[in-house]
């Protein structure tokens, strides 16, 4: 085995998400390019080292029912939560990939996660997948906002202190 | 025999139009590249209707972490001689309202349309390569030398002054090598190279020197030729070699 080499892109998120983490810096959040949506993003650090693992929050104050995305960045998204009534997200067989265990395939209704663990087969040696294409529902008592959060941190290993956790953004107009 | 009531009540049940105020929705049998899926958003009259994708498309984009991608000029461009549009939010909608007759059609025509756009939009999405360098630096030297790495060593120069190296590596023989891991920016490359410097002109023959850079970003040969004033600069990809060279 070559000692030297460097790890492929699965074992180095496998690394990322594995380590404790904090959060490095403030965090605030942010009108995007697209009208209605906010984006929070915080920089992660392992031992005090930036990581290029971010964290982000994607909301939606102008739409009527709760909506929002949590994520993990790393070049492309590596793990997301898709949270919000209407969301619908299909497992089905991916051609030259085993299912995960713990995957079923058919319709999922509702808020879900798209975990690392169980999109890392999409990964390659020299590349992460685009699309996290494999998802499951998240645990019943996870609901809100900061319930989903602080649930989405504990799966990634993200120690988020009281003071830097984030709150949605309130609706911005009046319509 | 075939249970219809089955298919039809499953069917009805997947694409049955749910509210979300001030929209219907519609979902499809369609998903995007996510695997997410395509839904269309009813606004209007009893008469007439707008018709959307409710951000559907570029949603795709955005979960794929592509949020550096400029969307709404791809949404914009590939919306240019259609009978959609993108609005400011990012969502495609018709251009002008929808009568009862042409209903059903353009919500095959919008939900289509979109997830092709959604496809257009991830061909757009070339993600950055990120470089830890630093990191994977630091996993190498571990793995080969385990406890004989010193993160952040001291050695005196010959100016008397403390200096700090990134790595120093404690060799049989009592000998060390003083290692020092740069990038191409002008802090890093001067704090090395002051450094190296200072510890060179001690002539200790205990201490070997390396300044090992990043060869998978782009250097000045100016850099490149100052930093070898210090020490030999060692790239990345060939370190295990050197460092092979070095303990021996």
């Amino acid at each position: 085995m070559d000692d030297f080499s460097a790890p492929n892109m699965r074992e180095r998120v496998d690394g990322l998400m594995a380590a404790p983490k904090t959060i490095a810096g403030e965090p605030e959040w942010n009108v995007t390019d697209y009208e209605g949506q906010y984006r929070w993003l915080a920089a992660t650090s392992i031992n005090g080292s930036l990581t290029n693992l971010n964290l982000i929050v994607d909301a939606y104050p102008r739409i009527s029912s709760l909506k929002f995305t949590i994520m993990f960045v790393y070049q492309v998204s590596v793990c997301r939560l898709d949270y919000g009534e209407v969301e619908r997200h299909s497992n089905h067989k991916v051609k030259g990939i085993r299912t995960p265990y713990g995957i079923e395939n058919g319709w999922i209704y509702g808020h879900h996660n798209h975990s690392w663990e169980h999109n890392r087969v999409l990964a390659t040696h020299s590349s992460l997948p685009k699309l996290l294409e494999f998802a499951c529902t998240i645990p019943g008592n996870v609901r809100g906002f900061p319930s989903a959060f602080r649930w989405f941190c504990g799966e990634g290993n993200v120690a988020v202190p009281e003071i830097l956790m984030p709150n949605l953004p309130v609706k911005d107009t009046i319509v | 025999m075939m249970d219809d009531q089955f298919i039809e009540r499953s069917i009805n049940d997947l694409v049955k139009p749910f509210q979300m105020e001030p929209f219907t929705v519609i979902p499809t049998f369609m998903t995007y590249p996510s695997n997410a899926a395509v839904m269309v958003y009813v606004e209007g009259g009893s008469k007439h209707f707008t018709l959307s994708d409710g951000g559907g498309a570029v949603g795709v984009l955005n979960g794929s972490g592509g949020y550096r991608v400029d969307g709404l000029s791809i949404l914009k461009q590939h919306c240019q001689s259609t009978e959609f549009y993108t609005t400011n939010r990012g969502w495609i909608s018709t251009r002008k309202p929808v009568d009862q007759k042409a209903f059903t059609s353009i919500v095959s025509l919008i939900a289509q349309f979109s997830l092709e756009t959604s496809v257009s939009l991830l061909k757009q999405f070339k993600p950055e390569k990120h470089s830890d360098f630093r990191a994977d630096l630091e996993r190498d030297l571990d793995r080969r030398f385990k406890d004989h790495v010193s993160r952040k060593g001291h050695l005196v120069g010959v100016s008397n002054k403390r200096q700090t190296f990134d790595y120093l590596l404690r060799m049989p023989g009592d000998r060390i090598i003083a290692i020092d891991a740069v990038v191409p920016e002008s802090s890093s490359i001067n704090s090395a190279l002051v450094a190296h410097l200072d510890l060179k002109a001690t002539g200790r023959r205990d201490v070997r020197q390396m300044i090992i850079y990043d060869d998978r970003q782009k250097w000045k040969s100016s850099d490149l030729v100052l930093l070898g004033m210090g020490a030999t600069p060692t790239a990345y990809s060939s370190v295990h070699h050197e460092l092979e060279r070095l303990s021996a």
